[in-house]
């Protein structure tokens, strides 16, 4: 707008929002204030202790089980996830367009349909999956039902969910390269693989970044995917710090502990997503 | 790029393996859903056998199936899923109407004024969703308890919001701004206020932005799952969590899943599709001469 003139007009168009805003922004202020407490279920009273919580988590062997799981969860599908949709996008690049049209099924669906076709798959006693492992000379496997495995065959489900949210994003970041560089290259005699490391990996970096930030934090906050196949069992072998949250508050009721859980991960999450932010918008500015 | 033939055989099996791979899930479902009792807990699995639609008789709650409902602790089951259905519906309707009606005018706020504070409420919205959702979700519950909103479609409508809000607003903003700075130019020299502009340029010319924002946020509201887990109960519950209904206590009742989860992907389906005819480039070519 021309006019240097303060107006309240914006505001007013923005008070509707910002009051849901407020709405939400205030459970989490409860939450917060909920975490320095004792507070208990059916015990009305709640008194102020300090960071007592955060203390008492600390030290405790559960918290850095979860947080080991966490880690182990966020890694595993990082690990994965990110290659396998880089090379898939490569292929799909130029490839005919059919292959395109069932790779966002999985992202569309909810993700507890996902879970669940994916529990009906892996049952351990008359599951398919099993089956078709069989003809590879493979033996069955126990997949969410035994502590060992559970964790990875939920990373599996996350797999097949994600990876072609990788794809699609860096698929349509491939596509955006300026063929003329490209072309280049190749009579300046380079090979493929230089041309994808040299020109390709540079260019779609803001794109991977953003797929990392987007996949890392999910992760970190996957809940429906673990709830709706272990409920962070066997054991507590699938416990990561979001489903230990709500397990402490839902199943044990302690709601300052299951707060305190879930405040340390906001604040892992806050760090992690403002840092990969600021290099987003470095690389993009630069 | 000249590829060798080797090569291009290599490329299309492994395409090939890995669609196969993202489809066969939904087939096995499928194939689940249409299958008896007997044959569903059959091992080795059938790939052939006498398919029925029972299931989804039973899922829909036409028929009453003797076998499914016996053994689940004298308690038959009452088929909730078309209830559930017709929650996500309500749910989703009003989730889209009440994030539009907000969003609308802080997206056009955003995109055409400037004003102090105006990157930091942006990014505060966008900052929602790097938050666990239950650092939010559980302190909403015990709110929800002391206003009386839990297991209400108005409590759950306005905890959506949390979801669809930031998106609404990010994705018109994008949308109006790709509007071309001459035509806004060109109403204000012909002398329209705001509002005119607003009603009778930018939301017609961003109508195919509305589209996807309304595709987008059904889809994001019909999928949520935390939100009703917690703050939702009996009777407002939606599609996602009626579908943990069929894990009952002594039995899975997996080929009435299976049911459910291919009824419950259709309004996805359906509207994926709808977004693909409709988003049709160029809404706004010729109106600015280059």
């Amino acid at each position: 707008m021309s006019k240097k003139k303060f107006s309240i007009l914006p505001y007013l168009l923005c008070l509707p929002a910002i009051l849901i805003l407020i709405y939400i922004l205030y459970p989490f202020g409860v939450g917060l204030w909920y975490s320095l407490t004792d507070y208990v279920f059916y015990i009305p009273q709640k008194n102020f202790i300090g960071f007592s919580n955060y203390l008492k988590n600390f030290l405790s062997i559960d918290f850095w089980i979860s947080l080991k799981i966490t880690l182990g969860y966020v890694i595993g599908v990082l690990c994965v996830e990110i290659p396998l949709g880089i090379g898939i996008a490569l292929l799909l690049d130029r490839s005919h367009q059919v292959f395109r049209y069932f790779l966002p099924l999985p992202l569309m669906i909810p993700l507890v349909t996902s879970a669940l076709m994916w529990k009906l798959m892996m049952n351990p006693d008359s599951g398919v999956l099993n089956y078709l492992l069989s003809f590879l000379g493979i033996k069955p496997i126990g997949w969410l039902a035994i502590p060992n495995t559970a964790l990875y065959a939920i990373i599996f489900i996350d797999i097949w969910t994600f990876t072609p949210f990788v794809a699609l994003i860096v698929l349509a970041s491939i596509q955006n390269i300026p063929k003329d560089q490209t072309e280049a290259a190749r009579i300046d005699g380079a090979n493929d693989w230089q041309v994808f490391y040299k020109i390709s990996i540079p260019f779609i970096l803001p794109a991977l970044l953003i797929v990392f930030l987007f996949r890392a934090i999910d992760s970190f906050n996957q809940f429906t995917l673990i709830y709706a196949t272990t409920q962070g069992g066997p054991g507590n072998a699938t416990m990561t710090l979001h489903v230990r949250g709500w397990y402490d508050v839902i199943v044990a009721s302690k709601i300052g502990m299951g707060m305190t859980n879930l405040i340390i991960l906001w604040v892992i999450c806050y760090i992690l997503s403002t840092y990969i932010l600021k290099l987003w918008s470095k690389r993009l500015s630069r | 790029m000249r590829e060798k033939p080797i090569q291009k055989t290599r490329r299309i099996i492994l395409l090939v393996l890995f669609t196969f791979f993202i489809f066969f899930p939904f087939y096995w479902t499928f194939l689940m859903s249409i299958k008896n009792p007997i044959d569903v807990t059959n091992y080795p699995p059938k790939f052939i056998f006498q398919p029925t639609v029972d299931n989804y008789l039973w899922t829909l709650g036409l028929v009453k199936q003797q076998e499914v409902t016996a053994g689940i602790r004298g308690q038959p089951l009452p088929p909730e899923f078309v209830r559930a259905f017709v929650n996500s519906l309500m749910i989703c309707g009003g989730t889209i109407a009440v994030s539009l009606s907000a969003g609308v005018f802080a997206a056009y706020a955003l995109s055409r004024f400037t004003f102090p504070g105006k990157e930091n409420i942006a990014f505060t919205f966008l900052s929602f969703r790097f938050a666990p959702p239950l650092v939010i979700i559980i302190p909403l519950y015990f709110v929800y308890q002391r206003l009386k909103l839990y297991d209400t479609f108005a409590g759950l409508i306005l905890g959506y919001q949390l979801i669809t809000l930031p998106l609404t607003i990010w994705l018109l903003r994008i949308a109006f701004e790709e509007i071309p700075k001459e035509i806004d130019e060109a109403a204000t020299i012909d002398g329209c206020a705001w509002w005119q502009k607003f009603l009778r340029i930018d939301l017609p010319l961003s109508r195919s932005g509305l589209v996807s924002v309304i595709v987008l946020s059904f889809i994001f509201s019909w999928n949520e799952f935390t939100f009703p887990l917690i703050v939702g109960g009996r009777i407002t519950k939606p599609v996602p969590i009626s579908m943990l209904d069929f894990v009952t206590y002594s039995q899975v009742l997996w080929g009435p899943m299976a049911a459910a989860i291919l009824l419950g992907i259709i309004p996805n389906v359906l509207s994926v599709t709808f977004i693909l005819r409709f988003l049709v480039k160029g809404l706004t070519f010729g109106a600015v001469k280059e």
